[in-house]
């Protein structure tokens, strides 16, 4: 029972490992043989482990995304403060920025076939490759015979026309 | 005496190339700008109802007929055509197809 006093007296320092030699030994040898203490020690061993465990995740949380995204960024600055415009907020802006270019220079040029064409990557179509003067001179064709006689059109005064629509 | 001639002749023979020199026969002569222009142009008739294509296609073969004063009357009318407002367009082409119904126009 003395024994058993003693031992009881270590297990704070048994759990903490600070148990040595032949303190140990003795130790370690009277739980071998007393099954009430190595209940004991059992015990404040679980304890002790679950103790530390609230612990942990109480004074250390568990880094969130968040935070490993600002420790990320952080380290990457650090480690490359030439380049740190160059962050994936930067591209995303350039893609959008080069997207929207992309969209309304294609737009406003009539798509592909707008652009290609033009620069002679692309074939036009047949009937404006046998006719380019046609659609050159598209403007004035359309309107061929007005303007043909836009003079006597002009001078012309048509009888409900009011002299002052001349002009 | 032969030279004289030759002389004579320079400017009809000036006359007579000046609209072959300034219009681009062939699509490979065309810079981008008129080609894109082309382009945009041949949308528009692409666009346009069947019978307005006919027209413009029998307006180019007379157009290609024209002789070369003509040409450059057409030109000049449609570059003072250009200077109108809209309303002023308008008005002169009700006054035109007025004009082409007339009987004795």
């Amino acid at each position: 029972m003395d024994s058993c006093r003693r031992v009881r007296e270590e297990l704070t320092a048994w759990v903490d490992g600070e148990l040595q030699g032949r303190s140990r030994h003795g130790f370690d040898r009277h739980l071998a043989t007393c099954e009430a203490c190595r209940a004991e020690a059992a015990l404040l061993r679980c304890a002790v482990v679950a103790q530390t465990a609230l612990l942990r995740r109480t004074l250390l949380p568990e880094p969130s995304v968040g935070l490993l995204w600002t420790r990320l960024q952080g380290a990457m600055q650090e480690e490359s403060p030439r380049y740190r415009f160059l962050g994936l907020r930067g591209l995303a802006l350039f893609s959008a920025a080069a997207g929207m270019t992309l969209v309304v220079t294609l737009g406003t040029l009539g798509g592909p076939a707008g652009v290609l064409v033009p620069m002679g990557a692309k074939r036009p179509p047949a009937k404006v490759q046998s006719k380019p003067t046609l659609f050159q001179e598209y403007p004035i064709i359309e309107r061929l015979e007005i303007l043909e006689n836009l003079d006597t059109v002009e001078a012309v005064q048509l009888e409900e026309e009011t002299p002052t629509d001349a002009g | 005496m032969r030279v004289e001639w030759r002389i004579l002749l320079l400017p009809l023979a000036l006359a007579v190339l000046r609209p072959a020199a300034t219009m681009a026969q062939a699509w490979q002569d065309l810079s981008p700008r008129q080609r894109y222009d082309a382009m945009r142009n041949y949308r528009q008739y692409e666009s346009a109802p069947a019978e307005k294509q006919q027209a413009i296609d029998e307006g180019f073969e007379r157009w290609r007929n024209l002789p070369p004063q003509e040409q450059e009357k057409v030109r000049r009318n449609y570059e003072r055509f250009q200077q109108l407002t809209p309303a002023q367009r308008a008005q002169l082409e009700r006054k035109y197809e007025k004009w082409k119904d007339r009987p004795n126009r």
